[in-house]
């Protein structure tokens, strides 16, 4: 039962991210999702100062403290955060 | 002699008059300082225990229930006569609404959140709520479009290196451990603010879920 439910539970944690990324219905306004990415990958922000949007799913980010990222996705789905 | 002695029982008189108004009005007053001060107080709060006893519903009555509440507290003031009774009408009020409060949600959230982390004891409640947390992992709006994909990035990162620590032995258990502990905190820090009851949930199931991680078996069957 217990196996059956964390199964359940894992194959959901793994599911919801690509599942809801089709959705597509976030709440989440732009910079902070650009933010959320590149403190994910670990790197300095601080604020999203401004950004902007070369192409779907590809943005170049000004921060706060003073840093500049591009952040895109691959062709294999894969989220990456260069510094420029 | 006798304006004097007129003016001296006039004076004597008067003083003797004054003594005794002095007399009363102490008199009076002291004996209306032992009820006055509370008395006079209470008497008069009528009003202000009507107001205490709306302050005191005020908190929970407009959240709760302000038509029912609102009668409540009007009726203890009502039997104004008696101080005590106002005293003690609104204690009964607060604890009243107090009630409701024990079976508040959060204290039990956590609980649920613990005991699933537990032992099987509440396997019930996991297994009945895991529909709803996939259903609010799919459709929660805390999480951007790319914080979904980078979080869903690192997940696949972090099966693929377990997998390749229970085939071939690469890599160390503990470290595979610590990302996955770090992983899970991203993932709340990310729900907390938007979502909190969900980070609190994943919070709750974090060590079943490495549990089925660390087994080979268990990952095996997952993996399938």
């Amino acid at each position: 039962m217990q196996d059956s439910a964390t199964a359940l539970l894992i194959a959901a944690l793994l599911l919801a991210p690509a599942a809801s990324a089709e959705e597509g219905k976030e709440n989440v306004s732009v910079p902070r999702d650009l933010f959320a990415v590149i403190t994910l990958r670990g790197k300095p922000c601080g604020r999203v100062k401004s950004y902007e949007r070369r192409a779907e799913n590809d943005y170049l980010v000004t921060c706060e403290s003073g840093h500049r990222y591009r952040v895109h996705v691959t062709e294999d789905q894969r989220v990456v955060v260069e510094e420029r | 002699m006798k304006p004097e002695g007129a003016a001296l029982v006039t004076g004597a008189g008067r003083g003797r008059g004054l003594a005794i108004v002095m007399a009363l009005v102490l008199s009076l007053t002291l004996a209306c300082g032992e009820d006055g001060p509370r008395a006079g107080p209470r008497a008069e709060p009528s009003p202000p225990e009507e107001a205490t006893g709306g302050a005191s519903a005020a908190p929970d009555g407009p959240d709760s229930t302000p038509p029912d509440l609102a009668p409540e507290a009007a009726e203890p003031p009502a039997p104004v006569a008696p101080p005590d009774e106002l005293v003690k009408a609104p204690v009964p009020k607060t604890p009243a609404p107090a009630e409701p409060k024990p079976a508040t949600p959060e204290t039990s959230g956590p609980g649920e959140a613990g005991s699933e982390s537990g032992a099987g004891t509440a396997s019930a409640a996991p297994a009945l709520s895991l529909e709803e947390l996939e259903q609010e992992l799919r459709k929660t709006r805390a999480l951007g479009f790319l914080t979904r994909l980078a979080l869903k990035n690192d997940i696949d990162d972090l099966l693929d290196d377990v997998r390749a620590f229970h085939d071939n032995g690469d890599g160390q258990l503990e470290d595979l451990r610590e990302r996955f502990d770090l992983l899970v905190l991203k993932v709340m820090s990310l729900l907390q603010d938007d979502d909190p009851g969900l980070a609190r949930r994943i919070a709750g199931a974090r060590e079943a879920i490495w549990r089925l991680l660390e087994d080979p078996m268990e990952f095996a069957k997952l993996s399938t």
